[in-house]
């Protein structure tokens, strides 16, 4: 799992408690931190690890804080988080990282990227509204993503009334397949629907796997 | 407005005709795929429209791209629908429309919503502001208003 993946997993459960502020983020959460920072506690006394706070720690800013980074791009409303990663036995901080939080068209977006680069066999994906407007996309060059957003969202649609009138009950999902690859369509639960484009050697179950992880990653930054 | 496209019969067809190709395209599709269809046509001719007629370099305001559009749409137009009048109230654009092709010839109290119009003043308002909107059809002749009205908010 990506480094970027798993930091979208830890954050649903990420402890507030952990924020904290640092220089480089003066409109941080000015309050204390109930507990010291990792590397200031010896390691013979540092707590047992803890899924969540064993490595990372986050720090909360305010929008205004773009102009602390003007090169970077983000929408007016999104806070940014700072990220600093410290390996598993809490000895070495190994990397520093920002994301923007919570939900937004850029963090969907991050999550689709991360799912294709880091899936051999995955040459694109998109995540639709029901009514086919594009929520994010990361498609293959040449491809109208507002088309492929309603195509997709109609297709799944017409998928699931054709369940319907031939009595197949609720649909899971809808695959294309030809002779260059493959077009899966999933309901990622009632506000989107996912489109993924694979190439024709990308495993049937191994995709699909692939999928269901994305799938609930998707949905947990979507109910956010 | 560009020449006639048939020789004899010019350049209108019967909303009769339109809107049986509507009731049939929903009785094989269902109307949700249906409605899907028609709002991306729609978006598609409404950024069209408003890149044919250089609407985005004109427009200073909702008024006047309530004017463009009523021209370019209505009586002197397409006929699509008369676009009467757009406001903003808050962050909602408010689009006021009277005698849409989609509402012709449905009777009261009918729970047909405007899908093809809707997505025509959704893409050219999208063109002409360029934002992504999110658009949809609030308020019906068919259910008691004066107006359709359709809603657009910008898409985060």
């Amino acid at each position: 799992m990506g480094l970027f993946s798993w930091l979208r997993q830890k954050w649903s459960s990420l402890d507030p408690n952990l924020m904290r502020s640092e220089d480089s983020c003066p409109l941080a959460p000015s309050t204390p931190p109930e507990k010291p920072h990792p590397e200031t506690i010896p390691v013979a006394e540092r707590d047992p690890p803890e899924v969540i706070q064993l490595p990372i720690e986050a720090t909360v800013c305010q929008p205004e804080d773009a102009a602390l980074q003007p090169d970077r791009p983000r929408s007016s409303s999104t806070p940014l988080i700072h990220f600093e990663f410290i390996d598993p036995n809490l000895v070495n901080l190994i990397q520093h990282w920002e994301v923007l939080m919570p939900v937004s068209a850029a963090n969907l977006e991050g999550i689709l990227q991360n799912f294709v680069s880091g899936t051999s066999e995955v040459q694109g994906a998109a995540l639709v509204s029901p009514d086919g407007l594009p929520l994010a996309t990361s498609l293959p060059l040449g491809m109208d993503d507002e088309r492929v957003s309603a195509m997709s969202a109609a297709m799944l649609s017409l998928g699931e009334r054709i369940g319907s009138e031939l009595a197949r009950g609720a649909i899971e999902r809808i695959a294309v397949e030809g002779d260059k690859g493959t077009a899966v369509l999933t309901s990622c639960g009632q506000d989107a629907v996912l489109l993924v484009l694979a190439s024709p050697s990308a495993k049937q179950g191994l995709l699909l796997l692939e999928i269901k992880r994305v799938l609930s990653e998707l949905k947990g930054a979507l109910s956010h | 407005m560009e020449s006639s496209l048939r020789p004899q019969l010019g350049n209108f067809s019967s909303i009769v005709c339109f809107k049986s190709a509507i009731v049939g395209i929903e009785d094989a599709l269902g109307a949700k795929t249906a409605a899907i269809a028609l709002i991306a046509a729609g978006r598609s001719r409404g950024k069209q429209l408003a890149t044919d007629l250089s609407l985005k370099e004109a427009i200073g305001s909702l008024d006047e791209v309530a004017s463009k559009l009523r021209f370019a749409l209505g009586k002197d137009g397409t006929r699509l629908c008369i676009v009467e009048k757009i406001v903003q109230e808050n962050e909602v654009i408010k689009v006021y429309i009277s005698e849409s092709l989609c509402s012709a010839g449905e009777a009261q109290g009918s729970d047909r919503k405007c899908t093809y119009t809707l997505g025509a003043v959704w893409g050219a308002i999208e063109q002409i502001l360029g934002r992504r909107l999110q658009g949809s059809h609030t308020e019906s002749v068919l259910r008691g208003s004066t107006y359709d009205v359709f809603e657009f908010t910008a898409l985060r």
